[in-house]
């Protein structure tokens, strides 16, 4: 069970090294927080956000993917594993979430030759979400904004006190977004396990300790664990780059995107459309906020490399990892 | 810094020492500037006594105010502002550093070549004095501003810009007056242009750290 728990637990320690780097690069690179202590809050509040919100994406994924192999959850894993370690090896744009999805696809195809009706209805969905996340995170970024900018101008606030609510506000959202990842990338790491039998639940006074939760806190840890050892110079980098925002535009960048992707980590009833809960990709979702922003300051031009590199993303990575896992799923069913 | 230590810096007064330190800061800024300006009348009244009191004091106050300019400045470093803060804040100390050392060696090229003041120039030189010590105060408004009501900058660098403006007329007519002087030496012209300018730089340096300011106040404003 450890060795078929070990390539979602691979997929968790690299979204742990890259991913956290959008919530506390921030804080991290203006040595506002030490890295350290950036560490046990990604860390906490990615493990809380995994377990409270976490399930609902997983289930999402376990519904997409059907797996009931131990074998074939960890092939799509590694498959997705794969497809993120060798797109950011060479240097493409690359989303976890969107590798997982991909990876599923490739598991389908690959036992059952198609996917039924049901599944493309989701698949639809989530594609949908892919291109509404960083749509969204400007809108709720421009949003942000214009009333910051109102607030500022009808509350004009003393220079330190300015800095000090700044410095609360950028960690305060930086555990609000490492929460968010949790709950909503959570199904990236060991979505593909759902379906499993893997864990009794634990029952602890009123509350049961589902497999889910528990899957979770395994989730969690890899997590953290990517964070605590590999994340230090992404941090940095994507850090110094938000700095260079001005704290303002990087708390209302990082608030965008930990809004949209709580906001995808939950099943939503729109009228008569049931919009399940949907892993997206974080880093995406912040370039929207980043956008939003420039939109908010009235400059309308974006770099079509980032454009392009999202559009990129959302379609080759899926299609790396389903044709990965594709491949990956016969040699590692033969040694099942 | 472990997080508990994050929210007593944050939230807790010793932030507060900046602040505190700044506003010492103006205050002594403040004082030098009037001094100038008393020794540059005791000096043009021949008054001795006064004029070494007077640049006694200068030299005193431009030392305390590198000590308590290095003091902030290892507090800034010391308390982990956002990195905007932090560099606003001390390119505005380092900035407004030029003023005290600015006076003191202007005083002391004074002192050190004797410079002989013609008469016709005194009321002049005095006015621009003068002038300094009401521009260094609209720049000590300004900078309050910018430290506690960020509104009121832009008027604030207005009012800075027409002392500044008032200031250089004032500098042209002392800078004309010694050239039109027949009974000085082309050597004593230049001696005293040096002096005149560098009495009138005092208002240039304020206008221009104003600019800086107003630029850090709109940035803040969104």
């Amino acid at each position: 069970m450890l060795l078929g728990l070990s390539s979602g637990m691979f997929l968790g320690w690299s979204l742990g090294a890259n991913d956290a780097s959008n919530v506390f690069g921030t804080a991290v690179a203006s040595h506002m927080i030490r890295f350290a202590t950036a560490v046990k809050l990604s860390a906490v509040f990615v493990i809380l956000g995994g377990l409270v919100n976490g399930p609902a994406a997983m289930d999402t994924l376990g519904g997409l993917g059907q797996i009931d192999l131990l074998a074939g959850a960890f092939a799509t894993a590694l498959a997705a594993a794969v497809a993120v370690a060798g797109m950011t090896w060479a240097g493409m744009p690359v989303s976890t979430s969107q590798a997982v999805v991909g990876a599923l696809i490739g598991y389908r195809l690959f036992q059952h030759g198609s996917l039924d009706v049901a599944s493309w209805r989701l698949l639809r969905i989530i594609v949908i979400s892919w291109v509404a996340c960083p749509i969204l995170a400007a809108a709720t970024a421009f949003l942000l904004y214009k009333l910051m900018a109102g607030v500022f101008r009808w509350l004009p606030m003393p220079l330190f006190v300015l800095d000090r609510w700044l410095r609360f506000g950028l960690l305060a959202v930086g555990c609000y977004g490492a929460w968010a990842l949790g709950g909503n990338n959570m199904a990236n790491v060991v979505g593909v396990y759902t379906r499993l039998d893997l864990f009794d639940s634990v029952r602890m006074g009123p509350w049961v300790f589902s497999q889910s939760r528990m899957l979770a806190l395994l989730g969690g840890l890899a997590i953290a664990l990517g964070v605590a050892t590999y994340s230090y110079r992404v941090m940095v980098t994507v850090g110094r780059d938000l700095v260079k925002l001005d704290a303002v535009t990087a708390l209302i960048a990082v608030l965008a995107e930990a809004l949209v992707v709580d906001f995808f980590a939950h099943p939503w009833q729109l009228g008569t459309f049931a919009l399940p809960a949907v892993p997206v990709s974080a880093t995406q979702a912040l370039v929207g906020g980043i956008f939003g922003i420039a939109l908010a300051r009235g400059i309308q031009t974006i770099k079509k490399r980032v454009l392009s590199n999202i559009v990129i993303s959302w379609g080759v990575t899926p299609l790396i990892a389903a044709l990965l896992s594709y491949l990956i799923l016969p040699l590692v069913m033969r040694f099942a | 810094m472990n997080i508990r230590n994050y929210f007593k810096e944050l939230f807790g007064a010793r932030g507060r020492e900046i602040e505190v330190g700044l506003d010492e800061y103006l205050h002594k800024l403040n004082g030098i500037t009037s001094d100038m300006h008393g020794a540059i009348r005791a000096y043009l009244n021949q008054n001795t006594e006064e004029f070494s009191h007077l640049f006694g004091k200068i030299n005193e106050f431009e030392n305390r105010l590198d000590t308590l300019r290095r003091n902030i400045e290892a507090e800034i470093y010391g308390k982990r502002l956002l990195p905007d803060t932090r560099d606003d804040v001390l390119e505005l100390l380092e900035n407004l550093d030029k003023i005290p050392n600015r006076i003191q060696s202007t005083i002391r090229e004074m002192t050190l070549q004797k410079i002989r003041i013609p008469e016709g120039l005194h009321s002049s030189l005095t006015e621009l004095a003068g002038r300094n010590v009401q521009i260094v105060q609209v720049l000590i408004r300004v900078i309050n501003a910018f430290l506690y009501r960020p509104h009121d900058v832009r008027d604030g660098v207005k009012e800075l810009s027409h002392q500044e403006h008032e200031g250089d007329v004032i500098e042209q007519q002392v800078l004309k007056l010694i050239f039109d002087d027949a009974s000085l030496e082309l050597a004593e012209k230049m001696q005293l242009y040096r002096f005149g300018e560098r009495v009138g730089s005092i208002c240039d340096m304020a206008e221009d750290l104003g600019d800086h300011i107003m630029i850090w106040a709109i940035k803040r404003l969104l």
